[in-house]
C-alpha cells in the first residue's frame, strides 16, 4: 500500500470514529441554567423548570401567605392545606400540565408550609383510594377500627389554578416571537379571595418559516 | 459543429428515454393513489338502505385494513394523510384520525421550512418534467382544516384539553396564512427562474429568458388563458385565507367548555367573515348573542342547555385538465402555438340543500356558514398565477428543446420530441377530495326527541337531556348516502 492510501484510510477511520461518537447518547446537565440552547419553539422541560421555580419561589416570599401559615400553625399546628385545581393550557403546544404542576407541588411540600390532598381536584379526585376505603364500611372482611371515619378528610384551605397562554408575534427580521405566560393563582376557599398570583413568562424567538409547534 | 451537436445530442435523446420511461411509473403510480382514494371514499358513498334507521350512529362495516395501511408503509404522501384521516373520521376512529392528521402536520411542518428557505430538492425536475412529479404540497386551507378536523376528532374523544390546543392552532395558522403565502410566493418565483435558466445552459440551449418573458408578458397569450378562467374566478372570496368555519368551530368548542369570553371573540369574528356573504351568517349572530349574554353571568354557567347540529354537506371541489393552444414567441420562429396544460376546479353536488331539525311542533332549518368551495377556489385563484408562470416556463422551455431535436435528429427528433411534450404536458390534478362542498348549521335548546331529517326522511333522532349541550356532527357526501352521524355531549 502505498503511503497515501494509509492517510486515506486513518481519515476515513478517525471520520467513522467521530461520526459514532456524535451519535452516541449522551448526559446533559438541565440544572446549569443556560447550558442548553432552547431545542424548540415549544415548551420543554426547561421552561417548565424555569417557571415552576420561580413561580414557588415568588409563593413562597408571600406575606400574606406566611401570615397565614403562621397563624394556622398556631391555632391547629399544622401547614395550609392545599388543593389543586383547574390548570388550562391555552397555548398550541401539546403538553401534559401536570408535568408543570408536579414540579411546583413538589417544592411546595419541600417548603414545609403546605401539604396537598389528594382527596379532591377539580373534576375528581386525584387518588380515588381515599374514597375507594372508605366504601369498605360495613364490610366484615376488613377490620373496621382501622377504616376512617366519617369526617376525617381534611378541607383544603387553599386551592392552586393555572393558565398557560401564548402570544405569537412577528419580528421585522422575518423571525417569529413566542411568549408563553404561566400564570397561577392561590384562593382562600372559605374567603374566595387570591392570596397570591404570580405570572412567569418565557420568551423565545425563532425562525418564522413553520408553526411554532 | 454537427460533430458537437451529435455529443450534446445522445444524452439528451437517452435522458428524454429516460424521463419517458420514469413517467410510465409515476402515472402508474399515480393510479395507484387514485384507486386508493376512491376506496377511501367508497365506503361513504354507500348507498343508504334504510336511512330512516337512527343506529345509523353505529359503526360501519369495518375498514380497519384500509386506514392500518398506514402502519405497514408510514408515508411522506402529504395527500394521503390527508385522505386517511379523513377515512378515519368517518369511520369514527377518531384518535387514528388525530394520529394520522399529526403525520399530515409533521410533513406540513417539514414542507413550509423548506419552501421558506428556497429549498425545493424535490422539484429539480419539475420545470422539464410535470407538477406530478412533484411531493403535494400543502395549500393553506388543507393546514387549516387538518387543525379543524383534529379538534373535531378531540372533542368527539371528550379530550376537551387537546381540542383547545387544536382550535388554537388552527387560529393561529389563520395568522400566519398571508405573510407566509407572500414569502412562498416569492420564494417560488425566484426558484423558476434560477431553474429553467440552468436546465437550459445544460442542454445547450440559448435565450430562453427573453422568449419566456415575452410569451408571459404577452396579452394574447394572458387573454387566451384568462377567457377560459373568467367563470371561475368570478365570486367573492372571505377575507385572505380565512376559514369561517374553522373559527366557528373554535367558538362553538369555546362556548362548550363554558369560556364564553373566548366565544365571543371567535363567534364575533366569524360572524364578520360571513355577513352578506352567507345565508347561516344570521345563525352566528344568535350564537354570538348567546355568548355576550351567558358572558354577562360572570363564571357562571349559562342555565339553558342547547343541541347543535353541524352539517357537512356534499363533496368539495375536484381538479380538471384544461389544455388550450398559446402563442409562443421563439427567437428562432417567430411566433409558434404550442399546447399548454393547466388545472382547473370542478365543483361538485351537495348532498341535500339543507337539513330539517324537528322538535316537538317546531321546525328549524340548517343555514350555510362556510363554503368550502369558496375557499379552496380563492385560494386557487391566488396561486393561479404562480402555476401559469411555472406553465409557460415549462412550455417555453420544451418547445425550444423540441426544435432543437428537430433540427439536429430530423424526423426521429421531432417524434420523440413530441412525445415527450406530451407526456410531460400535464397538469397537476391532485387535490384533497374528501372535503365537503359546505358546512352549514343550526341550534335548538336541548330536552327531548330532536329528529333530524334530510330530503323528507328522518336520519337520526338525538333523545336529549334538558341539561346538557350537544353538538351533532352529520356528514352527508351524496344524496341518499348512509349519513356518519356523530354527537359530542358536554356537561
Amino acid at each position: 500500500m502505498t503511503r497515501k492510501s494509509w492517510i486515506s484510510l486513518a481519515l476515513v477511520g478517525l471520520m467513522g470514529m467521530y461520526t459514532g461518537c456524535a451519535n452516541q447518547p449522551h448526559y446533559i446537565d438541565p440544572e446549569k441554567d443556560g447550558t442548553s440552547t432552547p431545542v424548540t419553539m415549544g415548551l420543554d422541560y426547561e421552561d417548565f423548570q424555569r417557571a415552576a421555580i420561580k413561580l414557588v419561589d415568588s409563593m413562597l416570599r408571600s406575606k400574606y401567605l406566611d401570615r397565614m401559615y403562621r397563624m394556622k400553625m398556631k391555632k391547629e399546628g399544622k401547614p395550609l392545606i392545599l388543593m389543586i385545581s383547574d390548570f388550562v393550557n391555552d397555548t398550541t403546544q401539546r403538553v401534559d400540565i401536570d408535568q408543570l404542576v408536579k414540579r411546583i407541588r413538589i417544592s411546595l411540600l419541600d417548603s414545609g408550609k403546605f401539604i396537598i390532598t389528594t382527596a379532591l381536584r377539580a373534576g375528581g379526585a386525584e387518588d380515588s383510594a381515599t374514597y375507594e376505603l372508605r366504601k369498605l364500611r360495613g364490610n366484615a372482611e376488613f377490620k373496621q377500627s382501622r377504616i376512617a371515619k366519617k369526617g376525617t378528610i381534611e378541607t383544603p384551605d387553599l386551592s392552586l389554578s393555572g393558565k398557560i397562554i401564548q402570544r405569537v408575534s412577528k419580528l421585522s427580521n422575518g423571525e417569529q416571537r413566542v411568549d408563553y405566560y404561566f400564570q397561577m393563582s392561590l384562593t382562600d376557599v372559605s374567603s374566595g379571595l387570591a392570596f397570591w398570583e404570580g405570572e412567569e413568562v418565557v420568551s423565545k424567538a425563532g425562525s418564522g418559516k413553520s408553526a411554532p409547534w | 459543429m454537427r460533430n458537437y451537436l451529435k455529443i450534446i445530442g445522445m444524452p439528451l435523446l437517452t435522458g428524454m428515454v429516460g424521463i419517458l420511461i420514469f413517467t410510465g411509473c409515476a402515472a402508474g403510480l399515480k393510479n395507484g393513489v387514485k384507486t386508493l382514494g376512491k376506496s377511501f371514499s367508497s365506503h361513504v358513498h354507500k348507498k343508504d338502505t334504510n336511512s330512516t334507521d337512527a343506529n345509523a350512529t353505529k359503526t360501519l362495516t369495518p375498514h380497519d385494513k384500509r386506514v392500518e395501511i398506514l402502519d405497514d408503509n408510514e408515508t411522506d404522501d402529504l395527500l394521503w394523510t390527508y385522505k386517511a384521516g379523513t377515512a378515519a373520521f368517518d369511520e369514527k376512529r377518531f384518535r387514528r384520525s388525530t394520529e394520522i392528521f399529526d403525520i399530515s402536520e409533521k410533513l406540513i411542518k417539514t414542507y413550509d421550512e423548506e419552501i421558506l428557505a428556497g429549498k425545493f430538492a424535490a422539484s429539480v425536475a419539475s420545470l422539464l418534467a410535470n407538477d406530478t412529479f412533484m411531493d403535494y404540497r400543502p395549500r393553506i386551507y388543507e393546514k387549516i382544516m387538518v387543525n379543524t378536523f383534529k379538534g373535531i376528532d378531540f372533542m368527539l374523544l371528550g379530550d376537551f384539553a387537546n381540542a383547545r390546543v387544536e382550535f388554537n392552532r388552527a387560529m393561529v395558522r389563520q395568522d400566519r396564512a398571508k405573510s407566509f403565502f407572500a414569502k412562498e410566493i416569492q420564494q417560488t418565483k425566484k426558484k423558476i427562474k434560477k431553474e429553467q435558466q440552468e436546465k437550459l445552459k445544460k442542454k445547450g440551449a440559448k435565450g430562453s429568458t427573453k422568449e419566456y418573458k415575452k410569451t408571459i408578458r404577452n396579452k394574447k397569450t394572458r387573454s387566451e388563458i384568462e377567457k377560459r378562467y373568467s367563470n371561475l374566478f368570478a365570486f367573492r372570496p372571505y377575507r385572505d385565507f380565512v376559514n369561517p368555519f374553522s373559527t366557528y368551530m373554535a367558538g362553538l368548542y369555546f362556548y362548550n367548555v363554558h369560556d364564553y369570553r373566548k366565544a365571543e371573540e371567535r363567534w364575533k369574528e366569524a360572524y364578520g367573515m360571513i355577513r352578506k356573504l352567507e345565508k347561516g351568517a344570521g345563525i352566528v349572530k344568535r350564537d354570538l348573542r348567546l355568548a355576550i349574554a351567558a358572558k354577562r353571568r360572570g363564571r357562571k354557567r349559562y342555565p339553558r342547555h342547547y343541541t347543535w347540529v353541524v352539517f357537512f354537506n356534499g363533496e368539495g371541489p375536484i381538479k380538471e385538465e384544461l389544455a388550450f393552444n398559446i402563442p409562443l414567441f421563439l427567437v428562432s420562429s417567430n411566433i409558434a402555438y404550442t399546447k399548454i396544460a393547466l388545472p382547473t376546479l370542478k365543483m361538485r353536488k351537495y348532498a341535500y340543500r339543507d337539513l330539517e331539525i324537528r322538535k316537538g311542533k317546531r321546525r328549524y332549518k340548517t343555514g350555510r356558514i362556510t363554503s368550502m368551495d369558496r375557499i379552496v377556489k380563492a385560494e386557487f385563484k391566488k396561486r393561479f398565477d404562480m402555476v401559469v408562470t411555472r406553465a409557460i416556463a415549462r412550455t417555453v422551455t420544451q418547445a425550444i428543446i423540441q426544435k432543437q431535436l428537430q433540427d439536429h435528429f430530423g424526423w426521429f427528433g421531432a417524434l420523440a420530441g413530441v412525445a415527450y411534450q406530451a407526456t410531460m404536458n400535464r397538469a397537476d390534478l391532485r387535490i384533497w377530495d374528501s372535503l365537503p362542498k359546505d358546512f352549514q348549521v343550526a341550534r335548538v335548546r336541548s330536552g327531548g326527541k330532536i329528529a333530524i331529517r334530510a330530503g323528507g326522511k328522518t336520519i337520526y333522532t338525538l333523545k336529549s337531556k334538558s341539561k346538557r349541550n350537544y353538538v351533532v356532527f352529520v356528514r352527508i357526501a351524496r344524496k341518499g348516502d348512509k349519513p356518519i352521524i356523530s354527537v359530542a355531549e358536554f356537561k
